[in-house]
């Protein structure tokens, strides 16, 4: 029985070696191959003492070397992290020092980028994935991809992790504007895993296409499904991705079975990506997640590609997946979104009221989860933590911990939820969490800036447009593009605001507080 | 300022995180700026700047790939707007 997150691959390369694991451009990889390289890998890790307890950061394009690092630092017992290749060194340094990772596996040139941008104390082992032709770094080993050949393959020397222990942390948007480490357990991804292969009966003969980044939560269902069943899974490439009908002909070449990625990707696709020209013969389910999808443009999606089941699939990186929906026939005068659904096997969810009621149907309340999948906390943050993982107020002598999702919801007659909005101030863009002050403290951090007040701006097409209003020292001191040269520099590029408008002052509330309701209503009003 | 100096230019200010220069033949995709919202970006500056609709049709990597190669696409289509 596995109970570790690498035992799906351990135990697909037992059964069928030669059977495709990851195919991206070129480089097709075995089962067997991935199992040995992951192995050589997670020895070296052992060798250098890094192992139970530690963490091991990614700052690299996906490649099946990720695939192939992501199982090693499990083998050698630590856990991975891994970051946005796009993001800039300055954040990309910030969370791997926040956690202190170990090691860090990476490229000459960004390891470059992260050498100017911040010491990492915590750094005692560099794998380069390109070239190990770099100046040396001090106190640290720095070693070429090859370094792995003269490991062995035939025993994994490290001291095992246990079901409970981290195996990766995944870096979302914080309030305090700093991203936040969820740190997630073997036990929470085989809990979510186990579930999506029954349901979605993924067999050996499936291929899984991986369209989310690797930093993001919808990324560890393509990558472990597959591992599970002895499927192949396929990293959608850079050149494909942005161009809707090379990205069509991609899917329908390839032969992907399975599709999931964020609504935004698949209505750019739907719209652009002229999807009556490929017959998709192969396409069984196309799963989404992360924020609403429109329902015109489901009905339409339905209407091109009657044989592929659509899923909705809910939950935050907190717990990954923990309710879905099967999309019914959408009928031409629906216009009503369509609900989260219900919770997923071995997960519980219910909705509590703001007097910490469980809510009845029709009624109001905050998404709660319960179960394994449910992370044990943020990283190094435990007041953040203990206010999203609370008491179960349902049974306070039992003494678990639920998790509060921050998402209101309404019970429908029928058992499935209706998603009804966010409790704070994130907003949901593109599939990404944005919390709008993280933006607005980056602004802030230009010193052309007094003031600066980021509100979201409804897109049927990606969720949230950001709109930035912004109040200059001096009239005229700066352009929008300093602005957005300046975001681009600090921010990702998702975080960066579409919207810019320049005033001599922001609304204030009584209390002297910026009033962020007054602008959102001009939105609605203008 | 030519298509290709302001095309140059734009990408350069917004969608090149590094902010340093580029050539006129260098692969934008290595450079980072083809993601999905420098696409997005980019389209809407060409029909904003160069007065022309881009199809679905020639949204393509091999039309995107380097300032020059997007200058011959925009060239291209307003070729073949003046024989319709």
């Amino acid at each position: 029985m596995g109970y570790l997150l690498w035992h799906y691959l351990a135990e697909s390369a037992r059964r069928a070696p030669d059977a495709t694991a990851v195919s991206h451009r070129k480089d097709v990889v075995s089962y067997g191959a991935l199992d040995s390289a992951s192995t050589r890998l997670a020895n070296l890790f052992t060798r250098h003492g890094i192992g139970a307890g530690m963490r091991v950061g990614f700052y690299l394009e996906k490649s099946p070397r990720v695939h192939v690092s992501m199982h090693g630092v499990m083998k050698a017992g630590a856990a991975y992290v891994p970051v946005d290749p796009g993001a800039p060194a300055a954040r990309a340094a910030f969370i791997l020092g926040d956690c202190a990772v170990s090691a860090i596996v990476t490229t000459s040139r960004k390891l470059e980028d992260l050498r100017a941008a911040t010491p990492l104390p915590s750094v005692k082992l560099v794998v380069l994935v390109d070239h190990a032709d770099v100046p040396p770094v001090p106190g640290v080993e720095i070693l070429p991809w090859s370094a792995i050949d003269a490991e062995r393959d035939d025993v994994i020397a490290a001291r095992p992790a246990i079901e409970t222990d981290p195996a990766y942390l995944l870096y979302t948007s914080g309030s305090t504007g700093k991203p936040k480490g969820v740190i997630l357990t073997h036990r929470h991804a085989l809990t979510f895993i186990d579930w999506g292969v029954e349901l979605f009966g993924i067999q050996a003969t499936d291929k899984l296409s991986n369209h989310a980044p690797n930093h993001f939560d919808l990324s560890v269902f393509d990558i472990y499904a597959a591992m599970k069943a002895g499927a192949s899974v396929s990293p959608v490439p850079d050149e494909v991705n942005s161009f809707p009908l090379q990205l069509a002909q991609w899917i329908h070449t390839h032969g992907i079975s399975v599709w999931y990625s964020v609504p935004s990707a698949l209505i750019r696709m739907l719209l652009h990506g002229k999807l009556e020209r490929f017959g998709f013969e192969q396409l069984r389910h196309i799963l989404f997640a992360g924020e609403v999808f429109p329902v015109k443009y489901l009905r339409d999606f339905q209407a091109k590609l009657p044989k592929a089941g659509l899923w909705n699939l809910y939950g935050p990186t907190e717990t990954n997946v923990c309710t879905y929906y099967k999309v019914p026939v959408i009928p031409a005068e629906q216009n009503v979104e369509i609900p989260i659904g219900r919770a997923c096997e071995n997960t519980d969810v219910f909705a509590l009221t703001d007097d910490n009621q469980v809510a009845g149907v029709g009624e109001m309340g905050e998404l709660v989860v319960r179960g394994p999948s449910v992370m044990p906390g943020y990283w190094g943050l435990a007041e953040r933590t203990a206010q999203s993982l609370v008491r179960n107020p349902v049974q306070p002598a039992y003494g678990e911990s639920i998790y509060r999702t921050g998402d209101y919801v309404k019970l429908r007659s029928d058992g499935d939820y209706d998603f009804i909005g966010r409790k704070d101030n994130q907003v949901k863009s593109r599939g990404y969490r944005i919390e709008l002050g993280d933006v607005e403290q980056a602004v802030y951090r230009h010193e052309a800036v007094r003031e600066a007040a980021v509100v979201a701006v409804p897109d049927a097409e990606i969720g949230a447009k950001l709109k930035l209003v912004l109040v200059p020292h001096t009239e005229g001191a700066l352009t929008r593009k300093d602005i957005e040269a300046f975001c681009l520099l600090h921010l990702p590029r998702y975080m960066v605001p579409e919207i810019i408008e320049f005033r001599t002052s922001l609304p204030r509330t009584s209390t002297g507080k910026t009033d962020r309701q007054a602008l959102v209503n001009e939105l609605i009003t203008s | 300022m030519t298509l290709e100096e302001s095309l140059k230019a734009y990408i350069e200010e917004n969608l090149v995180r590094d902010k340093k220069p580029i050539t006129l033949d260098e692969p934008l995709l290595e450079r980072g700026v083809l993601d999905s919202m420098g696409m997005l970006n980019l389209i809407s500056f060409l029909e904003e700047k160069a007065g022309v609709r881009v199809p679905d049709d020639d949204v393509l990597l091999e039309n995107f790939a380097s300032v020059n190669a997007i200058v011959e696409t925009v060239d291209r289509l307003r070729a073949n707007r003046n024989v319709r």
